[in-house]
């Protein structure tokens, strides 16, 4: 089972939580001075120590080596936040080493030797930097990892020294934003250090009201502090965003009732759908499970929609590349069946 | 104003930003400012920014750094640069300045000076408090109860100052009972494959 099909504690407001790691070994330069040799050779070297492993819980993984996947089958890993888009990039040898169920990944020559990452469904941050870390600390161990006594783990972007530490949650937060309250508090968030990004993350803008919030520190604080101070934000948030879900259907529940039923019938009869649209419809159908106003579909369900309906998954679900009216004829077929019986 | 990425062309864009209370103002031109994202989503009225924008503050620190030395424009002064070069890469200040990321793990070393200052700008400090390399992490429990022990002996010191020895008895006991609780938590929280035998990893 993918650990996206999963229903995570605080689910009716936060969709995922992920922990990333950076590691770099000694005596290689860092990917963005290094040569195709050495990136090979370091490749190498780095998933030996990960098949060594003896911790078996997260399943069987798989690696893959970048330049041998089409185009589409990398991007479709992007799309489900396995790899990111800098590991797509030819100029070095590149891996990525995947759990099973895909909550936990590995990339080898992204911007550091090794960006560790694992995922959890809702708030669950501390699982999945037990996941993260328990690979890390074997990688620590069985490797000459870059580690300075007074700055910690050295990554090739100062923004990441220290514990090479990113912890973000994918928040869902439509009745902010229906309110008009989410810029002011996408500004506070920012202004306390954290950085804010839309669903797809890097550069990417918000779609279907999902945010994804970060820590940008790592170096001064320990990971457990860093956790605790993010889950805090994050608490604070999912508050603010229940009560104006409840402002919003005590003042205006028709409103609201029209505004979710017309999401439903246009996911389940549309026959042209493209990927944003989906995840606004998703967005507002997600709210009205989370208001009691409809009890089908299942969270299940639209982790599963949102999971499969980038332009990559889609047109690799079909097996062939598609033209952008194509994958929306194909998008809208995939979405009316995960909204049978709603 | 030149931009403070590429440090040729004229800055169009200038970008504020706010971390954990600092205000910035990060310069770039248009060019410099499409290639990294900046320019933002605008949401709701706010204005969020990517992170590569991140990468424009470093560049930023970077460069406010460099005009209290002699690197200002990533020229070397002979005699004086030589000792900004990291040796086992080869990277030099300057194409730290102009990239915002090092060249290997002993850049770490070469530049300790400028890192500091950018560390200053855009972490919580210049020291690591994480976990040490190759360590099991301890969990937020026993992190939680061992603040809990700090906190207690510094009201020890306050009541014994007081003269309130009373409160101090008490604050000790409150420590040991605290204490006992910690050594429980670390033994149920040994698994039973742990290695721990292996050592690795230099540091």
């Amino acid at each position: 089972m993918k650990w996206y099909i999963d229903k995570g504690p605080e689910s009716d407001v936060i969709l995922s939580s992920r922990i990333r790691l950076a590691r770099n070994l000694q005596g290689y330069p860092f990917p963005n001075r290094m040569t195709r040799e050495a990136s090979a050779k370091l490749g190498k070297e780095v998933l030996n120590s990960l098949k060594q492993r003896t911790d078996h819980s997260k399943g069987k993984f798989r690696t893959l080596e970048m330049s041998e996947l089409g185009s589409e089958d990398k991007l479709a890993l992007v799309e489900r936040h396995l790899i990111s888009e800098e590991l797509t990039d030819p100029g070095l040898v590149r891996y990525a080493y995947i759990s099973d169920d895909e909550s936990v990944s590995v990339m080898i020559n992204e911007e550091d030797h090794i960006r560790i990452q694992a995922m959890e469904a809702g708030l669950k941050l501390e699982e999945a930097y037990k996941a993260a870390s328990d690979i890390a600390i074997h990688l620590e161990k069985t490797l000459q990892v870059g580690y300075s006594e007074k700055y910690g783990f050295t990554t090739a972007c100062p923004s990441n020294t220290g514990t090479g530490m990113r912890a973000s949650v994918i928040m869902h937060l439509p009745a902010l934003t229906m309110t008009e309250k989410a810029g002011t508090v996408v500004e506070k968030i920012r202004k306390m250090g954290y950085s804010v990004r839309g669903y797809y993350g890097e550069h990417s803008s918000v779609q279907g009201s999902m945010f994804q919030i970060s820590n940008q520190i790592t170096l001064g604080l320990g990971e457990e502090e860093l956790i605790v101070d993010l889950k805090k934000l994050i608490s604070h948030i999912a508050e603010q965003e229940r009560t104006a879900r409840k402002q919003l259907s005590s003042k205006s529940p028709d409103l609201i009732e029209d505004r979710i039923f017309r999401a439903i019938g246009v996911l389940k009869y549309a026959r042209k759908l493209s990927s944003e649209e989906t995840l606004q419809l998703i967005s507002e159908v997600r709210l009205g499970k989370a208001l009691g106003i409809i009890d089908k579909p299942d969270e299940v369900n639209f982790n599963r929609i949102m999971s499969s309906i980038g332009p990559a998954n889609i047109q690799k679900s079909e097996g062939r590349i598609m033209e952008p009216p194509e994958r929306d004829k194909a998008r809208a077929l995939l979405v009316q069946r995960e909204m049978e019986g709603v | 104003m030149k931009c403070s990425r590429c440090g040729v062309n004229e800055a169009s864009i200038f970008i504020k930003q706010n971390i954990n209370g600092k205000e910035s103002e990060v310069s770039l031109c248009e060019s410099c400012a499409k290639s990294i994202g900046a320019g933002g989503i605008s949401f709701g009225g706010a204005n969020i920014l990517p992170v590569s924008i991140w990468q424009g503050s470093i560049l930023s620190a970077l460069d406010q750094i460099s005009k209290g030395t002699n690197f200002n424009t990533g020229v070397f002064v002979p005699g004086k640069a030589v000792s900004l070069v990291c040796k086992d890469c080869g990277m030099t200040l300057a194409e730290f300045r102009e990239k915002g990321k090092l060249g290997c793990s002993k850049c770490y070393d070469a530049f300790g000076q400028q890192l500091d200052q950018v560390f200053r700008r855009i972490q919580s400090g210049e020291t690591h408090r994480g976990r040490r390399i190759a360590e099991e992490p301890e969990s937020i429990e026993i992190r939680s109860a061992q603040e809990e022990i700090q906190s207690l002996k510094r009201k020890i010191i306050k009541a014994v100052e007081n003269e309130d020895y009373e409160s101090a008895a008490k604050y000790k006991v409150e420590i040991e009972r605290i204490s006992i609780r910690i050594n429980e938590m670390r033994e149920s929280e040994v698994l039973p494959n742990d290695d721990k035998t292996s050592e690795g990893g230099s540091v």
